[in-house]
């Protein structure tokens, strides 16, 4: 050994090993290691330590638990959709009491005001939502036989497949997000949840909280009748089942051409009005 | 129902990419977005390296599968806050050591302590007699050096553990523990100093 290389501890070597020494004193190391054979021998052992660390038990070769992960995962999302229907028969039990307490001291208030000036009284309906949705954009972009991609303004083809960032920032943000469009005739198209199994009883997707725009991972392209279109990006604190929605456009007759959007409580709604070609 | 031509769209080209060519991050999107197959691929692409170090740490094959299915479960929990930062390995590993963590205190409440004393380190027993040779004697060094590791203490021996058992990186092991990188360097190179010491002892 040379003299140097007595300064080279184990310690050392195992950096030196994870290449996280500086380049000289790499060089210096590897320039003992070849002269020097109790070094080596000292490499070695440090070498096999490594790759005992990395031996597998023969018990864990076959197991696998992605069934077990994705049963789990299903339970849990049947488990969301069912306190989602819950949470929605709540909210909308207190929405009907307080919308009725609140209608009632308005009434009162526009009454008192009113009433000796002009006898009629007309109620006027506000957003759903009532929150700001500043804080939540919906960005779509579409893709059109050649495969261009371009930002979605008002008109798109009827073959064209649609893809969506979103941005989801504020105090309070959305957890989930549901992207459909709606015809001149009611029908609902899903675009996220994308499903193409309409057994499988999907709902809304989770989402992340941020500034950033966040990409949606796939495009969605459809059969679309050509006339008005409206996309509705609804975004939630509860996750909303396709089969409810399609339920609430029906019973609130949400259709393209026709003014308005979903009355959803406690949601952000993004409405793009287009026009679908042939 | 409407009818869904295309899913992904043939264009554009990354639609075209397979589940299992696709980034960790790209997966978890797509999960998010509901295909579990892509969080299929995600599991099977990191369970093996989970299990060995859960095996190993908890030296029961139940107990190890068990805690990595809970890991990956709150994996799935936690999509909705991840940001797709190319640093999933490193969330993966906290919370797989948090929930060997959680095993260990779960055992020791039920008064089941795990065997981390040195003579209770032999592992699962396995059937060796059909096995060749070498792979019995890589096994049996396995389980040498493992016995010694155990008499490290937990912090030298979580971090040999997360780069040699699960090829975690120094800056993923640092994101992992929540430690400087230089931390994760030192402790890395006292840990193996240590172990050699310990199996020089052993084997005299």
């Amino acid at each position: 050994m040379k003299q140097d290389d007595t300064s080279i501890s184990v310690a050392e070597l195992t950096l030196y090993l994870e290449d996280a020494l500086s380049v000289t004193r790499a060089a210096q190391i590897r320039q003992s290691l070849a002269s020097n054979r109790t070094l080596r021998a000292t490499l070695a052992e440090i070498e096999a330590v490594r790759t005992a660390l990395a031996v597998d038990e023969p018990t864990m070769a076959t197991v696998d638990v992605a069934p077990a992960v994705l049963q789990a995962i299903q339970d849990e999302r049947q488990r969301m959709t069912s306190i989602a229907t819950t949470w929605w028969s709540r909210r909308l039990v207190w929405s009907v009491a307080g919308t009725s307490a609140l209608a009632a001291a308005a009434g009162l208030v526009v009454y008192l005001a009113t009433a000796p000036r002009d006898d009629e009284f007309t109620a006027r309906g506000g957003p759903a939502s009532g929150i700001d949705s500043r804080w939540t954009a919906l960005t779509a972009f579409r893709s059109d036989p050649t495969g261009q991609v371009i930002t979605l303004e008002h008109k798109l083809g009827a073959a064209d497949a649609l893809l969506f960032t979103y941005t989801n920032r504020g105090r309070e943000p959305f957890d989930f997000l549901m992207v459909f469009a709606v015809d001149a005739r009611g029908e609902v198209y899903w675009y996220y949840p994308a499903h193409l199994d309409a057994t499988a009883d999907p709902g809304s997707i989770a989402i992340a909280a941020g500034a950033n725009s966040v990409e949606l991972g796939d495009a969605v392209r459809h059969r679309l009748p050509a006339g008005p279109l409206k996309l509705i990006g609804l975004f939630s604190r509860a996750p909303f089942t396709v089969p409810a929605i399609e339920r609430m456009v029906r019973g609130q007759n949400v259709r393209a051409g026709l003014p308005g959007q979903l009355q959803a409580p406690a949601t952000s709604q993004h409405v793009i009005e287009l026009e679908v070609l042939p | 129902m409407p009818v869904l031509v295309a899913l992904p769209a043939p264009d554009p080209p990354e639609a075209a990419t397979p589940l299992e060519a696709r980034s960790d991050d790209d997966l978890l999107l797509l999960t998010r977005g509901g295909v579990n197959a892509a969080f299929a691929v995600l599991v099977r692409r990191h369970q093996a390296r989970a299990l060995r170090v859960a095996c190993k740490e908890l030296r029961d094959p139940e107990l190890a599968a068990d805690a990595v299915q809970q890991t990956f479960l709150e994996l799935f929990r936690y999509l909705p806050r991840y940001r797709p930062q190319g640093k999933l390995r490193s969330l993966l590993y906290r919370v797989l050591l948090n929930q060997i963590g959680m095993t260990r205190r779960r055992l020791r409440w039920r008064s089941r302590e795990l065997p981390l004393d040195a003579t209770a380190l032999a592992g699962p027993q396995v059937k060796t007699a059909d096995r060749p040779d070498e792979l019995i004697l890589e096994l049996e060094k396995s389980r040498e050096v493992e016995r010694c590791l155990a008499k490290l203490s937990e912090k030298l021996r979580v971090v040999l553990r997360l780069r040699f058992s699960a090829d975690l990186t120094v800056p993923e092991i640092a994101a992992a523990l929540g430690v400087a990188e230089g931390t994760v360097k030192s402790r890395l190179a006292a840990g193996v100093s240590r172990l050699r010491e310990l199996l020089c002892q052993e084997a005299t």
